[in-house]
């Protein structure tokens, strides 16, 4: 996933944003409102890690400035305000979940995986395509009894490939969701990355669950 | 339970059946005494009149024939009876309504020449009866001589004489009269407790409507409020009092509630920091370099100083004794700016002490407090390169420093319990307690805090009365 953590902690972005790197994300961050804003318009994000109290302009104001503005990106809002007001003024606002602080990391990965989800529209977090059959939530992927073991990156590329199933992604979209802004991938690092991640995905021998077209870019379709 | 109604209505009820008995009572026995003194006087005129129709004729005694048969002496059943006895009680005469009957002879039972007695009558009737001794009249005083007058005079001196008279009518009046007194005072009662009932339960209407507001009033909520105008003058005090209780509990709470908000959120963004930080440890061990660990102590001192923050705060709160002993100005900001020695030079603030008087009687924990966040406070929102005037006299301790993005409009905020200029807390080394600190030690000291700002630069001061 392509994420965008606006957090005025450094401490905390940091922090989140590491750990959502080291479990496959490619993770944006933004200190205040105005830079969140120009990330906003700028990239497409799967979703957004949103803390309200933020210096300039708050979370609330930044939250309805998108949502009018037609960013229909899923929005987590991350915040240490707790009363009930609150957080009925944030899902009113347009945020699709809300965590408190302080918070599990792993709780919050799952509520994002599900925001994403719902936004694709997909009910269920597993996904199977030939013989792969892919948890999104687990972040585990297994051939038949086979588990399958990927780097973060590889998983983060099946990701990419798996939430739009049958659909084809240009190597820029790829690149888009595996990369954030401050990362400066080399020209075949999507290729390299498909490439590696067959191989692990269909072994010689078995059907390919990813294909190529050419000109055109990369599917995830049963073979 | 008591009820101020019920007791009222009680001691109204007895007032108003204690009033009506005696005030009946009263009636009944003046009533009975006129009646009895005008029966009375009607017997002692018959009897005057039957004494005057009375004479000595020819040596014998003998009575006026009509006097005799006047009234009801007349005749048996008409009630009225007479008996004149001589001075041995023989009977001279008596009224012809006796017929065979006699009526007693009080003056020889009692020993009293005249009175009035209680009897029973010949015919069974109740009576009331009067006696008095008389000297019938001489028919011809000129024959007063010779030994047989003169023992007429003697045998008839100090005759006696008896009248009796039905008192039964005068008894059934006195009946009917005491019913009719009964009657008038039930009646009264009735209308007197139905007339106070509604006149009680109209003037309790307020109270009932006061009490049923208050009780209407929850504990956990406190915006209700009792309704001053259409009162009774009796009530509207205390109602505008309660009110004004109710609103100042209200705002206590709210201030109370708000501040365990602004402390919980305060903790949270901390706690979430090293939870973030030792759940990425544990989970990628590479992670947790050095750096991280540093990282991680920086937020427990930031924890640590809010939550000291926190405690002096309680502390003032709490209002603990206060502890007075001799302090050195000088010699405590000197200590105080020691600490925060590496952030001044840091910051190239230029620090001018100026401390005059010696040492004064003052708490060393508050002095401490207030001295170190408002020291703190100045050189934290102080630009770099700027100067810090620090001035501390037996009656202040003020503070000043630069404050280019201070708003007149901010001074009266700058107290208030997690102020910050700025609401978002990317800076977690300022909990903007520091100067509420600072109010509640110097207000605990008994002094008092002022906040100016003039041509940019702010003086923070704390005043003592001398």
């Amino acid at each position: 996933m392509r994420l965008l953590i606006v957090e005025d902690s450094a401490r905390l972005r940091r922090t989140l944003a590491r750990a959502m790197s080291l479990s496959g994300h490619a993770v944006d961050e933004a200190g205040d409102g105005r830079e969140a804003d120009s990330l906003v318009r700028h990239n497409r994000y799967d979703a957004i890690v949103l803390d309200l109290m933020l210096p300039g302009r708050g979370g609330f104001e930044i939250l309805s400035a998108w949502r009018r503005s037609g960013v229909t990106t899923p929005v987590v809002i991350l915040t240490a305000r707790h009363e009930v007001d609150d957080r009925v003024r944030g899902l009113a606002l347009g945020a699709d979940d809300y965590v408190p602080k302080p918070f599990a990391m792993e709780e919050l990965a799952a509520r994002l995986e599900a925001v994403v989800r719902r936004d694709r529209g997909q009910a269920d977090s597993r996904l199977r395509v030939g013989g792969v059959e892919i948890d999104l939530a687990a972040r585990a992927v297994r051939r038949g009894d086979e588990v399958v073991a990927l780097t973060a990156r590889e998983f983060a590329l099946l990701e990419c490939l798996a939430r739009r199933p049958g659909q084809v992604l240009s190597r820029e979209q790829i690149e888009g969701h595996l990369y954030n802004e401050s990362d400066s991938p080399v020209s075949n690092a999507v290729d390299a990355a498909v490439y590696s991640l067959r191989k692990k995905l269909c072994p010689p021998g078995t059907p390919q669950v990813i294909r190529t077209r050419r000109g055109l870019g990369y599917v995830l379709e049963a073979p | 339970m008591k009820s101020i109604r019920r007791q009222l209505t009680g001691a109204i009820a007895a007032a108003t059946i204690i009033s009506l008995v005696a005030g009946g009572l009263i009636l009944y026995f003046a009533l009975r005494e006129a009646l009895y003194a005008r029966f009375d006087s009607e017997l002692s005129t018959k009897a005057q009149a039957l004494a005057k129709a009375s004479e000595l004729d020819d040596l014998a005694f003998e009575i006026d024939l009509n006097v005799r048969e006047f009234a009801g002496f007349g005749a048996p059943g008409l009630g009225d009876f007479f008996v004149i006895r001589d001075k041995d009680g023989a009977v001279l005469e008596r009224s012809p309504s006796l017929g065979f009957a006699d009526l007693p002879d009080f003056a020889t039972s009692t020993g009293e020449d005249t009175g009035f007695t209680a009897t029973v009558l010949p015919d069974g009737a109740p009576g009331r009866a009067y006696w008095k001794t008389f000297q019938p009249l001489e028919d011809d005083p000129d024959k007063r001589v010779g030994r047989p007058y003169r023992d007429a005079l003697e045998r008839y001196r100090d005759l006696r004489i008896v009248v009796a008279s039905d008192i039964s009518g005068l008894y059934a009046t006195l009946r009917t009269a005491a019913l009719i007194i009964a009657a008038v005072a039930a009646g009264g009662l009735l209308v007197t407790l139905a007339i106070f009932h509604r006149v009680v339960s109209a003037a309790f209407r307020p109270f009932d409507l006061v009490s049923s507001e208050v009780q209407q009033i929850d504990v956990r909520r406190l915006d209700r409020r009792l309704p001053v105008e259409g009162l009774p003058l009796e009530l509207r005090g205390m109602a505008a009092k309660l009110n004004e209780l109710l609103g100042r509990l209200e705002a206590s709470f709210a201030r109370e509630r708000r501040f365990t908000s602004d402390a919980a959120h305060e903790l949270r963004t901390p706690l979430a920091e090293l939870k973030a930080m030792a759940e990425l440890g544990a989970r990628w061990p590479a992670e947790f370099t050095a750096g991280q660990g540093a990282e991680m102590g920086r937020a427990i001192a930031e924890l640590e100083a809010l939550l000291e923050k926190l405690s002096q705060l309680a502390r003032a709160d709490a209002a603990v004794g206060v502890q007075r002993e001799s302090v050195d100005p000088a010699a405590s900001i000197g200590e105080c700016l020691a600490r925060f020695e590496a952030d001044i030079a840091a910051k190239k603030l230029q620090v001018d002490l100026r401390v005059s008087g010696g040492a004064w009687q003052t708490d060393p924990v508050l002095w401490r407090a207030i001295v170190t966040n408002l020291i703190g406070n100045s050189m934290a929102y102080a630009p770099e390169g700027t100067a810090l005037l620090v001035h501390a006299s037996p009656r202040e301790f003020s503070v000043t420093n630069e404050a280019p993005d201070l708003q007149p409009g901010d001074l009266e905020h700058l107290f208030d319990r997690f102020w910050r200029k700025s609401s978002a807390r990317s800076d977690r080394a300022h909990s903007g307690l520091g100067l509420s600190v600072v109010k509640a030690s110097v207000e605990l000291l008994g002094g008092s805090c002022h906040a100016a700002l003039d041509a940019g630069r702010l003086t923070v001061s704390a005043v003592w009365k001398t």
